[in-house]
């Protein structure tokens, strides 16, 4: 376990995969929050004002964390928001499922007849909060701008 | 391992760090949609969609009224996936999924005042009423949304047709 936290490749590797997800699944939603807030509508557990908010400064926080997450800038913080972040979109997809919609899930697109909801996205959202969980407790940060700065933000004694 | 005093302190600092990104992202995120005049600035989208327009939203019928007009030769809309559509779909149905709705909607050769009652999988699916939505917008004058949908014909035994039987 000790030597997982501490590798520096695959905290490196980790955090290519999740910052270029959240990147990706960001940009279309930041040109049309409209679109994003119909989408979210489609889940039906918010109002539709309270959606449009949602669009227009969630695609923004999913940009702004994946590019910290990529390039290794306050890093913990953004894998914290993103891993809260993913599991309030697996209560919302679990929720749909349970209620029988049949929508899009709006998650990386905003193609409707691209990625409905299904429980395989359940599955896929848990693997990257674990993907989270550890990049929060990784110190393999050998690769990332807080360690160029020589800003670590978990002083190493706090791990053992 | 991460020791017991050690878990408080990452937690403070990626939550201190966490603060400040999501500082970062709501300026950010404001000041896009405030300049370029979208999302909650946006005054096309300060109403719902639907009722922006004064279009009348497509009636609900359930199971029994779709029978009276699949008899009576209404015309049926299946706004499934075309993947879906071609394993089985109720009996003359035309497929209008969301993907290709306006390019479909528009070589539809269906009198306006034709009824058109839409469908899609189940009791609670969406795409049904968006394309119910777009079919008023698009000038026909009797659209009905067939809520329970494929899965209720399908169990009444009704008449279907395509894929496997």
């Amino acid at each position: 376990m000790k030597t997982l936290l501490t590798h520096p490749w695959l905290n490196l590797l980790t955090r290519t995969v999740v910052g270029s997800i959240f990147i990706f699944s960001s940009v279309e939603k930041t040109a049309d929050p409209g679109a994003f807030a119909v989408l979210l509508d489609n889940y039906r557990l918010l109002p539709y004002d309270f959606s449009l908010a949602v669009a227009t400064v969630l695609p923004w926080v999913e940009l702004v964390c994946g590019v910290a997450v990529l390039a290794g800038i306050a890093h913990r913080g953004a894998s914290l928001i993103l891993g809260v972040l993913t599991i309030g979109f697996t209560v919302a997809v679990v929720s749909g499922l349970l209620r029988g919609l049949d929508i899009s899930c709006g998650c990386y697109t905003l193609d409707p007849e691209v990625g409905k909801i299904g429980w395989s996205k359940v599955v896929e959202n848990t693997g990257l909060i674990l993907l989270f969980v550890f990049l929060v407790y990784s110190t393999g940060t050998r690769w990332t701008f807080d360690r160029m700065l020589d800003r670590s933000t978990v002083p190493e004694e706090h791990i053992s | 391992m991460i020791s017991a005093s050690g878990t408080p302190e990452v937690f403070r600092s990626a939550a201190r760090e966490a603060v400040f990104l999501l500082v970062i992202s709501l300026l950010l995120g404001l000041s896009y949609n405030g300049i370029t005049g979208k999302g909650i600035f946006g005054p096309q989208h300060r109403a719902r969609p639907a009722s922006t327009s004064n279009v009348q939203a497509p009636e609900i019928i359930p199971l029994e009224r779709a029978q009276t007009l699949f008899a009576s030769g209404a015309v049926f809309i299946d706004s499934r996936h075309a993947y879906d559509f071609e394993l089985g779909h109720i009996t003359g149905a035309f497929s209008i999924p969301l993907k290709s709705a306006d390019e479909d909607i528009a070589a539809l050769t269906v009198p306006r005042d034709r009824t058109l009652v839409v469908y899609c999988d189940g009791a609670d699916c969406n795409s049904s009423l968006e394309i119910g939505s777009k079919l008023s917008l698009a000038g026909f004058t009797s659209v009905k949304i067939f809520f329970s949908g494929w899965q209720a014909w399908k169990q009444a035994g009704l008449e279907t047709e395509g894929g496997r039987k």
